[in-house]
């Protein structure tokens, strides 16, 4: 009788909070396939780990926090890989390799085009904030609670990103401005 | 020497009265087009998309079984039968012309003045005993398995399937 009252709950809490956890996942990691996988494991953990949540919190703050864990493993992972790629690339003799891609992240092109892109290069406390304030719109105590930090972080990381992005794109502008001119773009001189 | 850290904390954020943080227009309105940036992202790729899409494929394929009922598998089966009988057909009719080539090459058996070790011209070195006549198999006869045990039977040993006949 107490696994079907589980098994109940964990099938309404599926379908009551996937579409936010799979949005918060798609802004994390910036494709659609990684973000079904992201978001399918955070609920695979919620089937198996679900007794051990004991209600203190909302069930969606302990789901991001799933999310959250489970997003450093792969960036993890990921670092891992390109440190690899980066030492067989380093020592393939010169003019023998191509360019390496596949230490890059696979990224849809709304996701490039988006803010989401520069704030994937900001430090995880001030990418996680922003993603839980800004996507998912939480209150900062809920924004407190899953990353386990004081409310004055929060608010701190919050303000801190916002302005490291704001720098990120005021580089980005400078680079843009300091581009040579194209002399064959030059309309004005048409006739 | 002992190890003394100093820790640096981040800068406070600058607050309002009421707790929330005082934002600059600029950085508000970050705040703002990340909102946007997120919902149109989620707008583009919503959540199951591509599980979705993995779903219907199988379902549409499933439905189009259905509809057409046993009648794919009946001329898929017909087809095979058609193919495998041809390429017997065809196999007897190249057996039987190898066998006719010494006969009908007049360089050879006709023609007197070329000399029997005349290069580029191919003697056999023995005449082929002539083929046993070829059992005829019905494949109306043939019950379904049957029918599969042969096609099975000709395709692991095709020169059985050069020597039989079939018919309809």
């Amino acid at each position: 009788m107490g696994w079907a009252v589980t098994a109940l709950n964990i099938d309404e809490t599926t379908r009551q909070n996937f579409d936010r956890i799979h949005r918060a996942a798609l802004v994390l990691c910036g494709n659609p396939w990684d973000a079904d996988d992201l978001a399918q494991e955070t609920f695979l953990i919620l089937a198996r780990q679900g007794g051990s949540f004991q209600g203190r919190s909302s069930i969606y703050t302990w789901l991001y926090g799933i999310l959250l864990n489970l997003d450093r493993r792969e960036r993890r992972r990921w670092g891992m890989r390109r440190r690899k790629l980066r030492v067989l690339w380093d020592n393939q003799p010169a003019g023998h390799g191509t360019t390496p891609g596949a230490d890059q992240p696979a990224e849809v092109s709304e996701r490039k085009k988006s803010l989401w892109a520069r704030v994937a290069k900001l430090p995880d406390g001030q990418r996680q904030s922003l993603i839980l304030r800004f996507s998912e719109g939480l209150r900062y105590e809920e924004i407190a609670e899953v990353l386990q930090c004081p409310l004055g972080t929060v608010k701190s990381r919050i303000f801190h990103g916002l302005s490291a992005l704001r720098r990120i794109l005021d580089e980005e502008g400078d680079e843009l401005k300091e581009l040579p001119e194209f002399p064959g773009e030059d309309l004005t001189q048409a006739v | 020497m002992p190890f003394d850290p100093k820790l640096i904390q981040p800068d406070d954020a600058p607050l309002r009265g009421d707790g929330e943080i005082d934002l600059p227009a600029d950085l508000a309105a970050l705040g703002e087009q990340l909102r946007d940036d997120a919902l149109h992202l989620a707008a583009r790729y919503p959540a199951g998309a591509e599980l979705t899409a993995m779903r219907r494929e199988p379902a549409a394929a499933v439905r189009s079984r259905s509809d057409s009922g046993g009648g794919l598998r009946v001329w898929k089966k017909v087809a095979v039968l058609a193919g495998s009988a041809l390429a017997t057909v065809l196999a007897g009719v190249v057996a039987v012309q190898l066998m006719d080539v010494p006969q009908s090459n007049p360089r050879v058996a006709v023609a007197p003045g070329i000399s029997v070790s005349e290069p580029g011209v191919a003697m056999p070195t023995e005449i082929p005993a002539p083929i046993a006549p070829a059992p005829t198999i019905s494949l109306t006869e043939l019950s379904g398995p049957e029918l599969e045990a042969l096609l099975d039977l000709w395709q692991r040993e095709p020169e059985r399937a050069e020597g039989t006949g079939v018919s309809f």
